[in-house]
């Protein structure tokens, strides 16, 4: 048993109940923990879950008021490095039961929701009244809304359109003396206003400060996001190709025949030949393309499927029955992000890259052959497959390369393997002056480490004036 | 802590295997989760299945030991099932689970009752059960006093099947009126049954799912032995519970007995004609599954072939049914000890109002032990004046 209570147990009690607070041993030690291959990270001192902005802002003011660190947590994925905080002493906010949808819009086409609604619920909500709202390809029904605003944001559900910040409109933040912030153009920046209007209208984007800001400067509680109406016409298939060049000609022409711009789904998977092997268990040796295509109905769709398949059938490309399957479960099915199915067969590790898409081929075989070769090296072959592919994305101008680490972490130590592996891949990346995708944990302590000095010392006052105790989810940022 | 790890040890791969993505907690922001220990964690996700999937893997790293603390958490778990039913952790190759939650944590209380770490509801319950031979430290005499006017025979060998009431069919009032319309169901079709009296004992499922392996087995081994005995070889079954014991741990003991649920008894009759249902039912029923007939043995359909077959009657399924039905919280004895708590998120008062919001006004059960977390719901609710629950068996009777 505890023989030290947490200086605000009771504090926490009075303010949600009981019943929302623990500082339990088992359960602290379970926040430790997140879903990737990562170490386990500080456990928190006492954990508690807000039912409302206005709690987190009581809790987060008080907090503040004795120096106490706070810690936020989303849907516990954090697959790129675990929650930071202190040992022992950081309040861990448990946004799970703030999971409503507040206000949508369907005719001026914003949805406004809690921030520890996952995704996956997010979409269902707003997919039943036809519209459709941008989120990321990560695991539909793990990964928070306000998670990932504050550390993933990249792309992969709807490739050409992304990343995904692009049609954030504003947030509801709490600030570490415990005020509550609208940022965005609305109720924040003109009290007369009742919603957000845009970015920037009124004030300086205010809201891109905590876009990725790993909640070190203030807790997310609600998020505002644009809507668009739904496309109903949905095809998906798959060519097989000889080589990664004639792969990737394919998909360069595609950039430039397929009318992406006004088309929300449009997504074009290039596939290494040892990914389409995990996939379809060995049958296949070769480059594949998967795409998915929608439109509002079949008469505008065909067109554009017949695009998609002329750019390939002329760079080489082979139609495939097993392809065709494999892109309808992952894009018409939704099984990769919706069920969880890749990460539950272990593909949680994610270790990704961007860069300008012309440079797409000179850094994609060396990132991949990177990681085949720490595998390889480590003779880890049979117990870490890599799932390795690049995908065009932000209207084709940036090249997006994922290599997913399919770990049996049932062997012993496999897991802390993929970890060192993972983590020589992020630093190989960024020293060649790319960029990871995420700002989070371990992976924000990777990129902070090669920022410039003007920007640290920039970063390091903003830093001071909003979170001036340093409270702020500390840790996420070490070098700040 | 005294004891080891034994029993979790032999789930370490289910643990390691977890990616602790948490899809056993349930996700749905407009429905309270299917998992009742999920529903008690209130928002704070390592007191839900995946925290104690975690839990379990610091054990087994070392880093965490049993303590009187976990086990107020792990105690609260149900065993219905329903976080292994929602568990993503699929074998991408063979498409089967990898991970069984409530496997693991049966395993961590099976090594918390070994080492005695377990709450005092808990103690009181195993205590009872291998005292008096059941659960409610009752005189053995009293099992089938409310079976003496229904000339009920004493199961003598030249039965075709013996009926096992178990505990609740015993001794819970409630519970004794469905024993009685069930008995008299099977006297109307002329079945040669016959009933153990004062020589039953508790089946011993719940000490099972409590984790006390050696009370199991005790009793599993004490019963085997008085069947072989009084030549039993078929078995029909009030419980689910019961079911679960007679048909999938019994035979590791020695004891396969062909063991069938009432329910699948009762559905074969009326096909066969000899039960005939005819006189209206004028009412809306919905139909609850058991956990541990539905996701534990697979059986969605009697029950409701059952229902199907009663004239007027109006059948409604609730939104969550069959492999996601909701638990009524009566598992793993929690219908005794009542460690789970929960005032109004209680999962029978959840179950209750979803039967309610169905347009169901007969919530129909299958489980004596439901149909007392329910019997208690419906007025927690303050739905008596508008709802009735009902076991199977009664329905059946009233039309036939």
């Amino acid at each position: 048993m505890k023989t030290n209570r947490h200086p605000l147990i009771d504090f926490l009690t009075e303010a949600v109940g009981a019943q929302h607070v623990s500082d339990a041993t088992h359960a602290m030690r379970a926040y430790a923990h997140d879903s990737s291959v990562n170490p386990p990270g500080p456990a928190p001192g006492v954990a508690v879950a807000p039912e409302t902005t206005e709690q987190v802002a009581k809790i987060v003011g008080k907090a503040n008021d004795l120096g106490v660190s706070v810690m936020p947590r989303g849907g516990g994925a954090n697959i790129h490095g675990y929650t930071a905080g202190r040992e022992g002493e950081s309040v861990l906010l448990d946004m799970t039961r703030m999971r409503r949808v507040v206000h949508l819009d369907p005719v001026s086409r914003f949805v406004t929701a809690e921030a520890g609604i996952v995704l996956g619920e997010l979409s269902r909500h707003v997919e039943e009244h036809g519209l459709f709202v941008h989120t990321v390809g990560v695991p539909q029904y793990v990964d928070s809304l306000g998670g990932v605003m504050s550390g993933q944001e990249g792309g992969g559900q709807n490739i050409d359109n992304n990343p995904n910040w692009r049609y954030v409109l504003g947030f509801k933040v709490v600030l570490p003396n415990g005020a509550i912030v609208q940022t965005g153009s609305g109720p924040g920046t003109n009290v007369n206003a009742a919603h957000t209007f845009g970015r920037t209208f009124g004030a300086p984007d205010a809201t891109g400060l905590f876009l990725g800001d790993c909640g070190a400067f203030g807790i997310k509680t609600e998020v505002t996001l644009q809507v668009f109406p739904d496309r109903k016409a949905k095809r998906a298939g798959g060519f097989l190709f000889e080589s990664f060049d004639a792969q990737w000609r394919a998909v360069s022409a595609l950039m430039d025949t397929e009318p992406y711009v006004d088309n929300l789904y449009t997504q074009h998977f290039a596939l290494a030949p040892e990914s389409t092997q995990i996939f379809t268990a060995g049958e296949m040796d070769g480059w594949a393309l998967l795409y998915c295509v929608r439109a509002r109905d079949e008469a505008e769709l065909a067109p554009r499927r017949a695009a998609i398949e002329q750019a390939c059938r002329e760079n080489g490309g082979e139609a495939s029955d097993l392809l065709n399957r494999l892109a309808a479960e992952n894009y018409i099915d939704r099984r990769m992000y919706e069920t969880g199915d890749l990460v539950s067969a272990g593909m949680w590790q994610w270790s990704e890259s961007i860069c300008l898409r012309q440079e797409a081929p000179k850094h994609y075989l060396d990132w991949r052959d990177h990681l085949l070769n720490e595998v390889d090296r480590r003779g880890l072959s049979d117990h870490v497959k890599v799932h390795s592919f690049i995908v065009p994305f932000d209207g084709g101008r940036l090249a997006f390369h994922a290599s997913n680490l399919f770990i049996d972490d049932t062997v012993e130590g496999v897991r802390e393997a993929a970890y060192e592996i993972e983590e020589a891949y992020r630093k190989f990346v960024v020293e060649r002056g790319c960029f990871t995708e995420n700002n989070q944990g371990r992976d924000a302590d990777n990129a902070a480490r090669h920022w410039s000095p003007p920007f640290r010392a920039m970063m390091q006052s903003i830093k001071q004036a909003i979170d001036p105790k340093g409270v702020m989810n500390p840790g996420a940022w070490d070098n700040l | 802590m005294e004891g080891g790890l034994q029993h979790l040890e032999a789930k370490r791969k289910s643990v390691l295997r977890c990616n602790r993505v948490g899809k056993c907690k349930g996700w749905d922001p407009e429905r309270i989760s299917p998992c009742p220990i999920t529903v008690a964690s209130g928002g704070l996700s390592a007191l839900s299945p995946k925290g104690l999937m975690i839990s379990a893997r610091e054990i087994l790293s070392g880093n965490l030991e049993y303590s009187e603390e976990l086990s107020e958490t792990v105690f609260k778990c149900t065993a219905c099932g329903n976080c292994t039913s929602l568990c993503a952790s699929v074998d991408f190759e063979t498409g089967g689970p990898l991970t069984r939650p409530h496997e693991v944590i049966a395993a961590m209380k099976a090594d918390m009752t070994e080492a005695g770490v377990v709450p005092a509801a808990v103690k009181t319950y195993l205590r009872n059960v291998y005292e008096f031979g059941n659960a409610y430290a009752a005189p053995q005499e009293e099992r089938d006093q409310h079976l003496k006017d229904l000339s009920v025979a004493a199961f003598d060998g030249t039965h075709d099947y013996l009926l096992y009431i178990g505990d609740v069919g015993s001794y819970d009032p409630r519970s004794r009126s469905v024993v009685r319309a069930l008995v008299e169901l099977l006297q109307t079709a002329g079945v040669s049954f016959g009933v153990l009296g004062k020589e039953e004992k508790c089946d011993g499922n719940e000490a099972n799912f409590l984790g006390e392996k050696a009370l199991f087995q005790h009793i599993a081994e004490e019963i085997i032995e008085l069947y072989r005995e009084k030549n039993v070889t078929r078995i029909i079954t009030l419980s689910p519970h019961a079911f679960n014991a007679f048909k999938r741990d019994y035979p590791a003991f020695g004891g396969g007995f062909e063991t069938v649920h009432y329910t699948q008894f009762l559905a074969s009759l009326i096909k066969d004609g000899k039960l005939k249902p005819t006189k209206p039912v004028d009412n809306v029923v919905t139909y609850h599954d058991p956990c541990f007939l539905g996701r534990h043995n697979k059986e969605y359909e009697a029950p409701r072939a059952i229902l199907s077959s009663v004239s007027g009657l109006r059948f409604v399924e609730m939104p969550r049914n069959r492999e996601n039905a909701l638990c009524c919280g009566g598992g793993a004895a929690n219908a005794f000890t009542d460690v789970l708590g929960g005032g109004r998120n209680r999962p029978s008062r959840n179950r209750m109002r979803e039967a309610y919001d169905a347009g169901a006004r007969v919530l129909a059960v299958a489980c004596p032990q439901c149909m007392v977390m329910f019997e208690d719901a419906v007025k927690d609710e303050g739905l008596d004046a508008n709802m009735r629950v009902l076991d199977i068996t009664e329905i059946l009777r009233e039309s036939c």
